[in-house]
C-alpha cells in the first residue's frame, strides 16, 4: 500500500540545482498525495464513528473503528490466526495448482485443434458461467465441510479462466507467422515448442493471475458458508458469536491477502515474461 | 470462401459438432447413474423428476423470479453508480491517485465475507440482498470505467480543450462512448460476481430464492432437488451471459465493426486483456 511508501527527504545532495528542484517537486507531490490519502482515511473513520455514535445501524453489527484496529493488531500476534490464514491460503493454492496442471495442457490441446475446440466450446461456456458456489450444499453433503471439499470447489472455479486464457493464447497466432510456418513446413513438435507455447504463455499467465485472485475469494466464501476451518470460518463464527470487531478485522485481512497475492503474481509475471511485457507496453 | 455457403447439411454438421459432447456427457450421466443407489449421486432421471415437480408446483418458478429480480436490480444499480463514479474519478486524475489504493483494496475484499455482516446489519429481507449484489458488482464496473476514461488519447483531450468543447457535451459525446466498451467488459465480470453473491446471500439466510431452494433441499436430504436447483443456477448463469452478449452486440455494434481496421483490432485486444 502507498501508505507505507517511503518519502525520501531531498537532502541527498543532488548534482545540480535543476535536479534538486525537480526532485523537490516530486517529493512535494508525493507528500501531498500521501496527505490526501491520510485525509481520506480520516474521513472514512469519521463517517464510521458517526454511524456508530448515532446508532444508525445496530451496534452489535457495526463495531467502532478503534475496536476493529485493536482486534486487527491482536490478531497479528495470535498464533491461531496465522494457522487459519495458512489453511485458507494453502487450500486456495492447492486448488489453483491443480487448476494450472489440468487447465494449461488442456487449453493448449484445445487451442491447437480447431475441431476439438468447436466440440468443447459449448461445454466450456456452460461450465464457465456456472457459479461454483452453487455446488457448495451438494459438495458439503458429499465430502463434508473439510479442506478437501474446499480445494475441490476452488479447483472447479479457477479452472475456467486458466483454460480459456490458454486457449485464446494458443489460437492467437499472427497470420504472417502462421503462413511462414506452413510454407517452411515446420514440423508439428518444433512449431508447438517455438510458436504455440511462447504465444500462449503470456495469456496463460494472465489467466493464472485472474485465477489466483479468484481462488482466495472462493476459498474464503466456501469457509464462510460451510464453516470450514480457515479465515472465512473464523469470520463467520466471530459474527455469530457477537464479536463484530473481530469479524471486521478478518475482512480487512482477507482483503490484504488478496491484494498481496495479486501484487506478487503481477511481479512474478513481469519477471518471467519480461520479453512480452515490453511488447505489450509498446502496443499501448 | 465455401464457408459462406449456407447449405443446410453444413449447418446441421456444424451444430452437431458443437452439441455432441454436451449431449454425450448428459447421456453418459443418465445411463451411468440409472441404477445408482448412492444417496449423494441420485439417478439423473430422479433429478429430472424433482426438477419437473418443482416447476409444475411453482416453487422453482417463484424462487427463480425472486433471484432474477435481485440480480437484475443489483446489476443495474451497480452499473449506474459504477459508471458515474468511475467516469468522474477517471476524469479527475488527482482524485484517482488519492483513491487508487482504497479502490484496489475494496476490490480484493472477498464479497462473500461481507454477506454475514450485511445481512446481520440489515436483516434477511430482499433489499439487503440487492444492496449486497450491487455493492459486490460495483467494483469491476467502477475500475473498468476508470481505465476506459484514462485510455482516451491525449490528442483528443487537447483537441476538445482547444475547441473549448463544453464539459457536458464532452462527457456525453466523447467520454461516455470512449469508456463504453470497457464499462461493458466490467459489467460482464460483474455479472459473474453477481450470480455468485446472489446464490451465496440466499444460501446464507433467506426465505425465498433459488439459493434457498438448494440449501433447503440439501438440509432435508432431498438430494435430487438440491441437484436440480444446482443445475438451474448453472442454466441461469449461462442464460444471463448469453443475454449479456446480445445486449453488448446491440450497444457496441459500432465498436466491434471498427475492429475490422487495424487500430480497432488493437483496441479490442487491449480490451480483452483488461477484462479481468
Amino acid at each position: 500500500m502507498t501508505i507505507s511508501e517511503k518519502v525520501y527527504p531531498p537532502t541527498a545532495a543532488p548534482s545540480s540545482a535543476k535536479a534538486r528542484r525537480r526532485r523537490g517537486a516530486g517529493v512535494r507531490k508525493r507528500t501531498r498525495l500521501l496527505l490526501w490519502q491520510l485525509v481520506t482515511v480520516a474521513v472514512i473513520a469519521a463517517l464510521w464513528t458517526l454511524v456508530y455514535e448515532t446508532g444508525a445501524l445496530s451496534r452489535e453489527i457495526v463495531p467502532p473503528p478503534w475496536d476493529v484496529v485493536h482486534e486487527f493488531l491482536v490478531l497479528a500476534v495470535t498464533g491461531a490466526f496465522w494457522t487459519a490464514l495458512a489453511t485458507t491460503v494453502s487450500n486456495a493454492l492447492i486448488g489453483l495448482a491443480v487448476g494450472v496442471v489440468v487447465g494449461v495442457p488442456l487449453g493448449l490441446l484445445l487451442g491447437i485443434s480447431a475441431a476439438a475446440y468447436r466440440s468443447a466450446q459449448f461445454l466450456i461456456d456452460l461450465c464457465r458461467s456456472f457459479p461454483v458456489i452453487a455446488l457448495l450444499p451438494v459438495m458439503v453433503l458429499v465430502l463434508g465441510a473439510t479442506s478437501e471439499m474446499e480445494t475441490v470447489v476452488v479447483f472447479s472455479g479457477v479452472l475456467w479462466p486458466i483454460l480459456l486464457q490458454t486457449i485464446y493464447g494458443a489460437r492467437r497466432i499472427d497470420q504472417v507467422i502462421a503462413d511462414t510456418v506452413r510454407s517452411y513446413r515446420i514440423p508439428a513438435l518444433l512449431r508447438f515448442a517455438k510458436v504455440v507455447l511462447p504465444n500462449a504463455a503470456p495469456m496463460a499467465a494472465t489467466g493464472v493471475r485472474i485465477a489466483a485472485s479468484a481462488s482466495i475469494l472462493i476459498a474464503v466464501g466456501v469457509e464462510v458458508l460451510s464453516l470450514t476451518p480457515g479465515m472465512g470460518g473464523n469470520l463467520a463464527r466471530a459474527q455469530t458469536d457477537g464479536a463484530p470487531a473481530l469479524a471486521m478485522a478478518y475482512v480487512v485481512y482477507a482483503g490484504l491477502v488478496g491484494l498481496v497475492l495479486n501484487k506478487v503474481l503481477w511481479i512474478a509475471e513481469s519477471r518471467v515474461l519480461s520479453w512480452n511485457r515490453r511488447t505489450t507496453e509498446a502496443e499501448r | 470462401m465455401t464457408a459462406m455457403l449456407l447449405n443446410p447439411l453444413r449447418i446441421l454438421l456444424r451444430l452437431l459438432e458443437r452439441l455432441w459432447l454436451v449431449v454425450a456427457l448428459f447421456a453418459i450421466w443418465w445411463f451411468a447413474s440409472a441404477n445408482s443407489t448412492s444417496v449423494y449421486f441420485p439417478a439423473l432421471s430422479r433429478i429430472w423428476d424433482a426438477l419437473r415437480r418443482g416447476v409444475t408446483d411453482g416453487t422453482i418458478r417463484s424462487d427463480l423470479a425472486y433471484s432474477l429480480t435481485n440480480i437484475v436490480i443489483g446489476i443495474l444499480l451497480a452499473t449506474v453508480v459504477g459508471a458515474a463514479v468511475g467516469i468522474a474519478v477517471g476524469e479527475l486524475e488527482g482524485l484517482r491517485r488519492v483513491l487508487d489504493p482504497f479502490l484496489q483494496f475494496a476490490r480484493s475484499v472477498p464479497q462473500s465475507a461481507l454477506i454475514p455482516i450485511v445481512i446481520g446489519a440489515l436483516g434477511i429481507g430482499q433489499a439487503p440482498k440487492i444492496y449486497m449484489i450491487a455493492f459486490a458488482c460495483v467494483w469491476p464496473v467502477l475500475l473498468n470505467a476508470i481505465d476506459g476514461v484514462r485510455a482516451i488519447a491525449p490528442e483528443v483531450r487537447d483537441m476538445a480543450k482547444a475547441y473549448r468543447i463544453p464539459r457536458r457535451l464532452w462527457l456525453r459525446r466523447m467520454v461516455l462512448p470512449a469508456a463504453m466498451p470497457q464499462i461493458m467488459a466490467g459489467i460482464r465480470v460483474a455479472l459473474a460476481v453477481g450470480v455468485v453473491v446472489m446464490v451465496v446471500s440466499e444460501i446464507f439466510s433467506a426465505t425465498e430464492g433459488i439459493g434457498h431452494f438448494i440449501n433447503n433441499a440439501g438440509s432435508v436430504f432431498d438430494i435430487p432437488s438440491a441437484w436440480a436447483g444446482t443445475l438451474i443456477v448453472g442454466a441461469l448463469g449461462y442464460v444471463l451471459s448469453v443475454a449479456f452478449v446480445l445486449v453488448e452486440k446491440a450497444t457496441l455494434g459500432w465498436y466491434f465493426k471498427s475492429a475490422g481496421t487495424a487500430s480497432g483490432a488493437a483496441r479490442l485486444r487491449t480490451r480483452g486483456k483488461a477484462a479481468k
